[in-house]
């Protein structure tokens, strides 16, 4: 979490985002070392190329006004595609370390209401459902003679037309069919919930938790001192 | 015995459509019967049972005549989930039934809507999970099971409920017939023995007409035939009729020309039975 507010927190400050984003990213590096997991991130990092490369062609047009000269140009479209990198690989840790269950969780410990949390988890319990659904349509489609992959980019885009319109058709009817399912299951029948299984903050979460407001403190003390300004 | 549902002249017709999806159904079911309802799809059966516990009216709006009582309770008054507290309603797709990230979270859901306690949660769930015999995949994710898993899942997570009656919309639609045959086998044991009054619908009648108390064919919205098993199938054989899959053995029995109105067959045994019977 930390890496992730240190990345947000850079949103409007150029000064030192390079460093800071390398740091994020050489951390999370060393800590998955730790695990024995650095490969996965690594792998990770390497599909995401493309989308760096389009974020780095993207902020090169964006501050192609402003910048002054033509290294600040490169540097700034670098910094902002590092960062980006940061933000991925951020939450790429998140999701696979937090189970959308106990983000649920913490969500309701953190007083937020039942219908939001819950929404989110089923969002992410229909994710494979839902790709299963596309696989199928698409199937369906190339049965069909419907090429998806082939052709000029409009031809392409056309094509995708006949897989979203029965996907989102069959999404609203799966939405009311979820909809009486919750309704039997008394969803929202007792104002005070309870929950079967309750997380409980260990010690490992209350050091854990130090630690990312340490690093957060840390990071915006250093800010407000314009420590970061000489860094690239 | 007394009666646990009663419903007297009810047809409904969903909001803009032309057609009554239900017309002047009258029916009374006991209390510990296992009611299996057939009849070709689109028939009515889904909106039937949408009526016994409340989704029509209340989330579907259409013209609503007649009236319906379910366990003393009129379920076009009653919120759903007071309804559903005596009346399990299991739908057809159980991937839209299952909420959770585990299979043990998904069963207890209900039980968390309601607000009860940590430990009576925890009894009713392992309850549950015995009565479907599923205690293995406790621990396991809903993305992981086969169809059958998912949805003895979906039933556990309903029996937890404790309900009176327990309604099952085409419950094995999507399973093999093996797995379809010894699921609903289960369902009549479990029907007899905690006295649950079971209503299910189901195409293949090989599969439950040995577990069925009652037999009801529904065909445009209205009820064809209800009664015994053995009456009805007698009376669809009779009237030749073809929009529902009769099962094998009355079929052939009636084939071969055995026709006696208490000795329509439907076991192996009483199959043989009869033919001994016309041997002599």
């Amino acid at each position: 979490m930390s890496f992730l507010v240190t990345a947000l927190i850079f949103g409007e400050y150029w000064g030192g985002m390079l460093t800071v984003s390398t740091a994020i990213i050489l951390t999370q590096l060393v800590f998955l070392k730790l695990a024995k997991s650095a490969r996965y991130m690594l792998s990770t990092m390497r599909g995401a190329i493309p989308l760096v490369a389009i974020v780095f062609l993207l902020s090169l047009l964006g501050v192609l006004e402003s910048a002054a000269s033509s290294g600040e140009l490169i540097y700034k479209a670098l910094a902002s595609s590092i960062r980006f990198l940061a933000f991925l690989t951020s939450f790429n840790i998140f999701f696979l370390t937090t189970s959308p269950d106990e983000f649920g969780q913490l969500l309701l410990k953190l007083k937020i209401p039942y219908v939001y949390s819950f929404t989110f988890v089923a969002a992410v319990r229909l994710a494979p459902v839902i790709a299963d659904e596309a696989q199928e349509i698409i199937d369906a489609q190339r049965s069909r003679g419907v090429e998806f992959e082939r052709g000029s980019p409009f031809r392409r885009m056309r094509a995708l037309v006949g897989l979203f319109v029965p996907l989102l058709i069959n999404s609203l009817r799966r939405a009311y069919e979820m909809a009486e399912a919750l309704e039997v299951k008394c969803f929202g029948a007792s104002e005070k919930r309870t929950t079967y299984r309750e997380m409980r903050a260990t010690g490992r979460d209350i050091l854990s938790a130090v630690m990312v407001i340490a690093a957060l403190t840390l990071v915006l003390t250093a800010r407000s001192l314009r420590l970061f300004s000489g860094l690239p | 015995m007394s009666t646990a549902i009663e419903v007297s002249n009810l047809s409904f017709r969903y909001a803009g459509a032309t057609q009554w999806a239900l017309r002047n159904v009258t029916l009374s079911i006991e209390e510990g019967e296992f009611a299996v309802f057939t009849g070709a799809t689109g028939c009515g059966k889904s909106t039937l049972f949408k009526c016994l516990i409340g989704l029509i009216p209340q989330m579907y709006p259409g013209e609503y005549l007649g009236r319906v009582v379910v366990k003393g309770l009129d379920p076009a008054q009653t919120p759903v989930s007071r309804m559903a507290q005596r009346v399990g309603m299991v739908f057809q797709n159980p991937d839209n039934q299952l909420f959770a990230l585990t299979v043990e979270n998904d069963v207890a859901f209900a039980l968390e809507n309601l607000g009860l306690e940590r430990a009576e949660i925890e009894r009713r769930i392992t309850k549950a999970f015995r009565m479907m015999g599923i205690e293995d995949l406790r621990k396991r994710s809903p993305f992981e099971l086969s169809g059958g898993q998912k949805q003895r899942v979906a039933i556990a997570s309903i029996l937890a409920l404790e309900p009176e009656i327990l309604i099952l919309d085409e419950p094995t639609s999507s399973l093999d017939g093996a797995t379809a045959k010894k699921l609903l086998e289960e369902l009549g044991e479990i029907s007899k023995r905690e006295e649950i009054t079971v209503l299910l619908s189901e195409h293949r009648l090989d599969l439950v007409v040995r577990e069925a108390t009652r037999l009801i064919v529904i065909e445009e919205g209205k009820i064809l035939s209800d009664g015994d098993p053995r009456e009805v199938v007698h009376h669809l054989l009779e009237d030749d009729y073809e929009k529902v899959e009769l099962p094998k053995l009355p079929r052939l029995a009636w084939m071969m020309g055995l026709r006696r109105a208490d000795k329509i067959p439907l076991t192996k045994e009483e199959f043989v039975e009869t033919l001994l019977e016309v041997g002599k």
